[in-house]
């Protein structure tokens, strides 16, 4: 049995705006995702000569929120966003900074003009692309010459103690038709490929792709603070039949707790653009 | 191209040997009655380039809709499927 799920133009962008309000929950926040977005938001650094910096993917604006007071004024800040409760929340959070814009769009449309931006970050949405090909010339495009870029996102092998859990579990509930379908929501690129992708529009030895592993240990109620990040995948998932396909995969992934507790391996890519 | 079923099953088995995820095949032994999703050698990704390796040898669509779950993931029921796929298409062309 199918839900009108069916109809939606995106599953991944209808349930982030959704699910909007449990995002900032605390046991998102503290779980493996959230501190592995603190250490890439960590790892960034606005340089002084910035004059508009872009947050593509933006989310409920928590990264804009922590940079913004720590950047001298005359910076200005926008955040792209595609689903609309997300961005609302963003709005809200933000609406105090004059100096920040909250606007609507994704990586394969950013509503801003061609050669405008210094710096482009985005922290864990550039895996939800639809055209990867297109997403990249449309950073291109709004890109200055000489302009800077952090991308991280999830790699090919993200996750990949659970996947090996629950895949036949998923399989059994949504068949191999939705399965597939579902794993093409998300676009996970090994190293190789994602150099290959930002290549057809950047040039080393500006740009360069590195990628880490990190294995994070959690309960499971800690690691099912998380789920709200991929519950896209599964709409298509009778009510009934989601409930019984949540009791098998927490069970499976006790399965997998040791001592140090449940793992789950982030496998980050990192694109970067930096001045020659 | 036209393959027998044992000729898909080689061409199956020697694509997951030089393509399965490291680290997610326990071990190395893969036959036409491997189940490649509980085996961990391939994951919903892997099925897909799987998929589309097949169906760029053979120059046919796999249509999944209404599978088996559990033929689909065993290397022998999805060459099975696909080779079904591909005796429907070829009746239907003849019928037109």
């Amino acid at each position: 049995m199918t839900s009108p799920a069916l109809e939606l133009a995106n599953p991944i962008i209808e349930t982030y705006s959704r699910l909007a309000e449990h995002y900032d929950d605390e046991r998102n926040l503290r779980s493996c995702w959230g501190q592995a977005s603190d250490k890439a938001l960590g790892s960034i650094h606005i340089k002084d000569h910035s004059r508009l910096i872009l947050d593509v993917g933006c989310g409920t604006g928590r990264a804009l929120a922590r940079l913004v007071p720590r950047t001298k004024p005359g910076v200005q800040f926008v955040g792209i966003e595609p689903a609309e409760n997300m961005r609302n929340l963003a709005v809200s959070r933000l609406h105090s900074l004059p100096n920040v814009q909250i606007r609507n769009g994704s990586f394969e449309h950013i509503p801003l003009e061609t050669g405008s931006v210094d710096y482009l970050f985005s922290i864990f949405a550039f895996h939800w692309t639809t055209d990867p090909q297109a997403a990249v010339r449309e950073i291109q495009r709004v890109l200055k010459p000489g302009a800077e870029m952090d991308l991280f996102f999830i790699g090919r092998d993200n996750g990949r103690e659970f996947i090996q859990k629950t895949t036949p579990i998923f399989l059994k509930h949504m068949g191999p038709a939705l399965l597939l379908e579902s794993a093409r929501m998300r676009k996970q690129f090994t190293r190789e490929a994602a150099h290959g992708l930002f290549s057809n529009a950047f040039r080393a030895p500006e740009l360069s792709v590195e990628e880490s592993y990190q294995t994070y240990y959690d309960t499971l109620e800690g690691h099912w603070g998380w789920w709200v990040r991929i519950e896209g995948h599964f709409m298509r998932i009778s009510a009934a039949a989601k409930e019984q396909c949540d009791q098998e995969v927490k069970t499976a992934l006790l399965g997998l707790a040791g001592p140090s507790g449940i793992p789950y391996t982030i496998h980050q890519m990192h694109v970067r653009l930096r001045r020659s | 191209m036209t393959m027998s079923e044992a000729q898909l099953v080689d061409l199956v088995i020697n694509w997951v040997r030089s393509n399965h995820r490291p680290g997610n095949s326990p071990n190395g032994n893969i036959s036409p009655d491997t189940d490649l999703i509980a085996t961990g050698m391939l994951d919903s990704f892997g099925f897909i380039d799987l998929i589309m390796f097949i169906e760029s040898q053979s120059g046919c669509k796999i249509d999944l809709t209404n599978i088996d779950p559990s033929e689909f993931c065993i290397v022998k029921g999805l060459c099975r499927i696909f080779m079904g796929n591909r005796l429907n298409d070829l009746a239907s062309i003849r019928t037109r």
